[in-house]
């Protein structure tokens, strides 16, 4: 740019800038009933701080409150409180999370965020819950958002954004200590203590630690090797330097062990032995954001970090994944009836990838091996929102599309469009249609892995006669989904509210494997003289084994299956009086997959997710010192997890009864998974890992605040 | 330049392009004084006030005008500039007419009266002899309903709750709404 062209154009934006100001601006928050008002954060980072009621999209919000109310000790603990919200537990430190649609350890379509960073993994497309962490009381809301978020979050947010906020600085000062021991636990401590800088801000500094318990073999065997341990220590700074300015910077590390019983493969017999194979896991992150309020209610945040983790898990792979994110919003509301928000961002993820074989004997055959061992991955995105108010407070019209260039894909635009009729303060009705995309990981688009069959796995009709491998060529692109929802939000009486979602969920592109079972290997292969007629792998089932021997089935990964889903949501919420609040809620299921390949398998099991879910949610406050809450969850039936493997229905209570002694001083008896026995809740994908069921417990909490 | 490099230059002359923008905004704004709008709190807080005046029932011998939602300011603060920022505007179809109050003190025709934090030092003899009881005194200073005022704009973590202190609000025979004591802490 030439000078006189910078001087037009500071000319033009400060005439802009002008006209922009001197429009008196109705005030947006008028429009709020009191109720929402009191919801305002005074703080915020997600992209437009909405109420729920107000907002065209099928969100659930898990305050801090509920949280502690919950008696939750982890954050998977915290998300069963969220309807229309799939958890399942699949050992003492690893879950399968998801919403309308196929679950697993993982689950490849829900995309989560911690405070703005994004804690789904690029490697396995997925989220490693047990190392998703921080201090419980910390916590300031988890928005569950069931549906496509990508317009605004991006790709991998197909069926549901989970944004987990933690609180300001400003709100924890002062010193917290939750310490808790039980049965399910050794004991669990965090201490965090705030602080404030006089005339610059607030800070906090905070540690966690614990020690959880294995939980118990599915085949009678005792207590699993799934001990769980981590350490975690963090802080986090909200700075006002002025009116205009506000800056957060935040960090954290961790450190841990996650055990994990596992079989191991080795190619003598017994080729199976289960053993406990101990994940080490090490992390942490630094982040910073900076927020500048412009006139007419316009801001600019700049949001970026650089996130590390590793894990170790032998006769698994080792993963290491370096990423670093740089973010810029601007939202604009200085156009009478628009509210705009731009942005644009870059991310780009290191990923260093190979067989681990820590502490592990020899002749053990890997889980899984891999072709390549990093990659370098790059994500740019540029994205506009316009919330346009056709009729003040009656109708609105939100326009928006992300569009985002994930590494060789091509530049994909991820639109959305969504209507939102609110007649009046207790009622919005809305429906929207939006696309989002699951961009392939590391093992879809550049993958060889060789994957160690299970033992259940058959071919045409008989097993194995020793391990067996499928080796996976992954050349894919990305899953597409179009989704089609209604929504209704009604306020039926003072107190009573009722949250109804409808969905159509249209897939296309989905991830498959195409087996060819005439090109089934022996490895290694041995000249050996067969009968004529023999079946081309017929050297594999010599009766006598040959040493080291094992089947190889190629497979490719195509994009051959189409599906489609739907389902119905529905929350009711109801604080009857200052004492009792209610909470119900039911959701149902249903997908199909096809496809028009033949030989193909879908890596999706729709029957992963149950069809049917509901709870109800009971929460007594006698007095101020004490809180009784009891909750009772039904699970319907997983007809299919992985391999024809089941798992049956489930309903089960939790129970958490807290009193506090003195300001400041809350003791709790939390009871968990009561009144069932011993049940299976998932079966991992990761398929030599042992089952493992879930069983009640009791927890014995102290929190001090002072 | 190799294929794969495109995506990052690409970024970069955006992020340049983006950069000039942001500086050139910077620049030309500074923190001017003249634009400055209230900080999101004190928003909050004049836009919660506004909304508790549709709950509360005044008894007729109040002089404000029914059609309007008549709020009158003691002091300056943030909120006392947000709840200005609101003058003329309307809320459900009733204009709101924001007065700042001088000396001697005379609250005929306001439906409330927001106290700042700046006249803390004068509350008292403020709240006990101003012209007409039946106002509703609001303040977000430390302690205000133990110095003879109504309601108590209070910080709660991330968000403004209030509480409201019953026996003065009966003392000035206002009646306050069952929302409104629901969503308050109650103090008596």
């Amino acid at each position: 740019m030439k000078p006189y062209q910078i001087k037009a154009y500071i000319a033009a934006l400060l005439s802009l800038l002008q006209v922009c100001a001197s429009a008196e601006e109705p005030e947006p928050f008028l429009a709020l009933a009191l109720q929402e008002v009191l919801e305002l954060e005074i703080t915020s980072v997600s992209k437009k701080p909405q109420t729920v009621s107000r907002s065209a999209a099928a969100v659930f919000v898990i305050t801090g409150d509920d949280i502690r109310r919950a008696g939750a000790q982890n954050i998977p603990d915290a998300l069963r409180l969220a309807p229309g919200l799939h958890v399942a537990q699949i050992s003492a430190n690893a879950w399968a999370v998801s919403a309308r649609g196929p679950n697993g350890r993982f689950a490849n379509k829900l995309l989560v965020m911690i405070d703005g960073r994004t804690v789904y993994s690029p490697m396995f497309s997925g989220v490693a819950w047990d190392v998703q962490d921080t201090v419980l009381a910390d916590i300031e809301r988890i928005e569950v958002i069931r549906g496509p978020g990508a317009s605004l979050w991006g790709a991998n947010a197909v069926n549901g954004v989970i944004n987990i906020i933690t609180k300001s600085a400003v709100a924890t000062q002062g010193t917290l200590i939750d310490a808790s021991t039980g049965t399910s636990t050794q004991g669990q401590m965090s201490i965090r203590h705030g602080g404030q800088w006089e005339g610059l801000g607030h800070w906090r500094l905070y540690g966690k630690a614990f020690e959880n318990n294995a939980l118990t073999l599915a085949n009678g065997q005792g207590r699993a090797m799934d001990a769980w341990k981590q350490q975690r220590l963090g802080w986090r700074a909200d700075l006002n330097p002025n009116a205009q300015d506000a800056v957060t910077i935040q960090s954290e590390i961790y450190q841990g062990t996650s055990g994990e019983s596992a079989l191991l493969n080795r190619l003598l017999p017994p080729s199976n032995l289960l053993q406990g194979t101990t994940q080490a896991v090490s992390g942490g992150h630094l982040l910073a954001r900076w927020q500048r309020d412009l006139p007419s209610n316009n801001s600019v945040t700049l949001q970026t970090y650089f996130d590390h983790s590793e894990r170790d898990w032998p006769a698994h792979p080792f993963m290491r994944l370096d990423t670093f994110d740089a973010d810029l919003q601007y939202r604009h509301r200085a156009i009478d009836k628009h509210d705009i928000v731009l942005g644009a961002s870059w991310r780009q993820n290191q990923e260093s990838f190979h067989a681990s074989t820590t502490g592990l004997p020899d002749g053990i055959v890997q889980y899984d091996t891999f072709g390549i061992d990093r990659l370098k991955t790059r994500m740019w995105s540029v994205m506009a929102q316009d919330d346009i108010s056709l009729i003040p407070e009656l109708l609105t019209l939100t326009l928006g599309s992300k569009f985002e260039k994930y590494d060789n894909d091509s530049l994909k635009p991820l639109p959305n469009a969504r209507l939102m009729w609110t007649p009046n303060d207790d009622q919005t009705l809305w429906a929207s249609a939006s696309k989002a995309i699951r961009t392939p990981s590391l093992i879809d688009s550049h993958g060889t892995i060789r994957a160690l069959l299970p033992p259940e796995f058959t071919i045409n009709g008989s097993g194995l006669p020793r391990p067996g491998f499928v080796e996976v060529l992954g050349r894919t692109t990305s899953e597409q989904l179009w989704a089609y929802e209604l929504g209704w939000k009604q306020r039926l009486a003072p107190g009573l509210t009722l949250d109804t979602t409808a969905y159509y969920n249209d897939y296309s592109q989905l991830r498959a494997g195409s087996f060819s079972t005439n090109s089934t290997r022996c490895l290694p292969s041995y000249n050996v003289p067969l009968p004529t007629g023999s079946p081309p792998f017929a050297e594999c089932y010599l009766p006598v084994p040959l040493p080291n021997q094992y089947l190889l089935l190629p497979a490719t990964l195509t994009n051959d299956f189409k599906g489609h889903s739907y389902g119905l949501e529905a929350w009711l919420d109801w604080q009857a009086s200052r004492q009792h609040r209610w909470q119900a809620n039911v959701t149902r299921y249903a997908m199909s997959l096809n496809t028009a390949a033949s030989n193909v398998y879908s890596w999706d099991s729709p029957d992963s997710s149950p069809k049917w879910t509901g709870s109800l949610r009971w929460s007594y406050t006698p007095d101020a010192r004490t809180e009784l809450d009891v909750m009772a969850r039904h699970v319907g039936a997983l007809r299919d997890v992985l391999f024809g493997q089941s798992v049956p229905s489930y309903t089960t209570l939790d129970m958490r009864w807290a009193w506090s002694s003195a300001p400041g001083v809350q003791w709790s008896v939390t009871g968990r998974n009561l009144m069932t026995s011993r049940h299976l809740e998932f079966v991992s994908e990761a398929s030599d890992v042992a089952h493992t069921l879930v069983g009640p417990s009791v927890i014995l909490g102290l929190r001090l605040q002072y | 330049m190799p294929l794969t490099d495109l995506p990052l230059s690409l970024f970069r002359r955006t992020l340049g392009c983006v950069g000039l923008c942001i500086a050139l905004l910077w620049s030309s704004l500074g923190a001017g004084p003249a634009w400055a709008e209230p900080p999101r709190e004190a928003r909050i807080k004049a836009v919660l006030i506004l909304r508790l005046l549709k709950f509360v029932d005044w008894p007729a011998d109040n002089t404000a005008r029914a059609e309007s939602l008549q709020v009158c300011t003691w002091g300056e603060s943030p909120t006392e500039a947000a709840l200005q920022s609101l003058q003329g505007q309307k809320i459900r179809e009733r204009e709101i007419r924001i007065r700042k109050l001088g000396t001697p003190l005379d609250t005929r025709g306001c439906h409330a009266l927001f106290v700042s934090d700046s006249a803390r030092d004068v509350t008292p003899a403020l709240l006990y002899n101003s012209g007409s009881s039946a106002v509703l005194t609001i303040s977000d200073m430390p302690d205000f309903n133990k110095r003879g005022g109504i309601i108590n704009l209070v910080r709660q973590d991330n968000r403004i709750g209030f509480e409201i202190q019953l026996r003065y609000a009966r003392e000035h025979g206002l009646q306050i709404g069952a929302p409104l004591l629901e969503l308050a802490r109650v103090v008596d």
